[in-house]
């Protein structure tokens, strides 16, 4: 016990506290720290940057999870049964997972590169480009670009914790459906999606949060770039706090990112809760 | 019709077609880049293709490798970071999850939440004042430094895998232990250990990757470039041979060092992947 005691108190609760204390002050990296009441909120809400910052993650979040999702769950349904295709797909599809954000921010790179990256080259084969596409040059290519590669690198966890959710449902309370008739879309729809719906709602819930604080893949491949098209909100605290150094204004800015998360885990597992009454 | 598997339209066959092909696919960027990465500088404007094959070379690993770029220095760092963050995490989750399954204290409630609750707080928003911390502590930019923080910021889900997989275990296991006479850590080594396997390697191979794969801690927390880990080290590798204003990325190093960068982690995941499943979902599948 004693040792994540003091891990979590030391390198979390602590932390926590310094951060709403630093909020309240001017605090730059040498210096003096001066009382700021709260000025570091005051500007953080006529803030553009941040407001677009914190704009462009909700829009990446709003569309990167139910794709995500959606994927997730497809896969789920072809992985659940116990044979040699499932596990091999089940490793296949979870592979990603385990690489670095980095590395596979990378490995996009070189794929999506114009002319010469493979993606670009089918596209051209397939005469749907003219192959000489530069994915991160413009916001809206970086986007889509980024959207793709994020599914694919996190599906696996919400296709596994889905997959156990199917599996404990068990095989036969859908092939009593099919005795009665009902079509492969109807049984997974109408029977199966009910009765995992709250692992669904939990994927949901890491998703989220996850999706909100998006900061590696951008940060690879666009710097947030073009002129701050894809800045996201943690990059946007990084380059407040630790390139200009205002230490007490990241803290503000910090704040109103953990209050926005928190309250979407709140409304969430109000959900939760609902949805597990009547079950 | 496919009696045996009772899977329907989709068993049998097709299924083993659609399945292997997906497969594949998932698994094809990964592999692709590390064709490449054995491939000779020209592989670009020439394309690959089968017959490139026949032009494997370990040069792009031989340059990574050289004394003037120091790879070895970033490997070394980023498994001094991972095994350490692991070993910190699994042996931290260990001990919490076998107090909370099994010894009931005043405050155990209170603790799981606590222990939890890092994972409602976005540690993100926390490197601000954990660089200040770090830094009263002599633990800014420093390994040591990085692999306490990271280790915090696994451990809830750690303890909660490391719970689930220890409340799996009948309690009159290690009763019966103790009347045996075995000690407490006689009993964990030689009963809840062993059983809580899937739960132990889980959280070891999660601790790992969180160590091997972090970049935004270690880019706030790490400014010698001695103490750079690989995903930094592969920000520092693809942006020197750019020109402003100009990409000219090489993709022959860039591909070596993303190679470096997932071997190992995508080794030691399929050397463990019998476990992970039932350790990720603990008592829920059995």
């Amino acid at each position: 016990m004693a040792p994540a005691a003091l891990l979590t108190g030391v390198f979390f609760l602590v932390p926590m506290v310094l951060l709403v204390w630093m909020s309240f002050f001017h605090w730059p990296l040498l210096g003096v720290v001066r009382p700021a009441g709260v000025a570091n909120y005051v500007r953080a809400f006529g803030d553009a940057d941040f407001g677009r910052a914190l704009w462009f993650s909700l829009r990446f979040t709003a569309v990167l999870v139910p794709a995500s999702l959606l994927v997730s769950y497809l896969a789920a349904i072809l992985v659940r049964r116990s044979s040699r295709v499932a596990s091999l797909m089940r490793t296949a599809f979870f592979m990603p997972v385990v690489i670095g954000f980095a590395a596979a921010a990378y490995m996009a790179s070189v794929l999506l590169m114009p002319s010469t990256g493979l993606i670009n080259r089918i596209l051209a084969a397939l005469h749907l480009s003219d192959g000489t596409t530069s994915w991160f040059a413009t916001a809206d290519h970086s986007f889509w670009a980024i959207v793709v590669l994020s599914t694919w690198k996190g599906m696996g966890v919400a296709m596994i914790l889905l997959m156990a959710a199917m599996q404990t449902v068990g095989e036969e309370v859908v092939e009593a459906a099919k005795i009665d008739g009902a079509g492969v879309i109807r049984r997974e729809l109408h029977i199966m999606l009910p009765l995992v719906r709250r692992q669904l709602a939990l994927c949901l819930l890491l998703a989220l949060s996850g999706t909100l604080l998006t900061f590696d893949q951008f940060y690879v491949l666009t710097k947030g770039g073009p002129s701050g098209s894809t800045l996201t909100a943690v990059m946007y605290v990084h380059s407040q706090s630790f390139v200009r150094y205002n230490l007490g204004y990241g803290a503000a800015l910090s704040m109103i990112i953990t209050v926005v998360i928190l309250g979407i885990a709140v409304v969430q597992l109000r959900a939760l809760r609902a949805t597990g009454r009547d079950a | 019709m496919s009696a045996r598997t009772g899977h329907g339209r989709l068993g049998g066959l097709s299924y083993v077609v659609v399945g292997s092909g997906l497969a594949a696919l998932a698994v094809a960027p990964i592999l692709y880049i590390m064709l490449r990465s054995l491939l000779p500088a020209d592989a670009d404007a020439t394309g690959i293709g089968p017959g490139s094959l026949l032009q494997l070379t370990a040069e792009n690993y031989r340059r990574i490798f050289d004394p003037g770029v120091g790879l070895g220095t970033y490997v070394r760092n980023s498994v001094v970071v991972a095994v350490g963050t692991a070993l910190v995490v699994t042996i931290a989750s260990t001990l919490a999850g076998y107090a909370l399954s099994r010894i009931s204290f005043m405050f155990s409630g209170g603790l799981f939440v606590l222990l939890l609750a890092p994972l409602v707080v976005p540690y993100q928003g926390l490197l601000t004042p954990l660089s200040l911390l770090l830094g009263e502590l002599g633990l800014l930019d420093s390994l040591l430094g990085l692999i306490l923080v990271l280790a915090t910021l696994q451990l809830p889900f750690s303890v909660f895998v490391m719970r689930n997989a220890l409340d799996a275990i009948p309690i009159e296991l290690d009763e019966a232990a103790q009347i045996d006479g075995a000690s407490l850590g006689r009993t964990l080594r030689s009963v809840i250990i062993p059983l809580g396997w899937p739960g132990v390697v889980t959280v070891f191979l999660f601790g790992f990757m969180a160590g091997w794969n972090d970049l935004l801690t270690s880019v706030v927390f790490l400014s010698d470039q001695q103490r750079y880990t690989l995903p930094l080290a592969l920000t520092s590798i693809s942006t020197s041979f750019q020109i402003p204003g100009l990409q000219i990325v090489d993709t022959g190093l860039l591909t070596a060092t993303a190679s470096v960068a997932t071997v190992p982690v995508i080794a030691l995941f399929l050397a463990l992947q019998r476990y992970y499943t039932k350790g990720l979902v603990g008592g829920a599948i059995r």
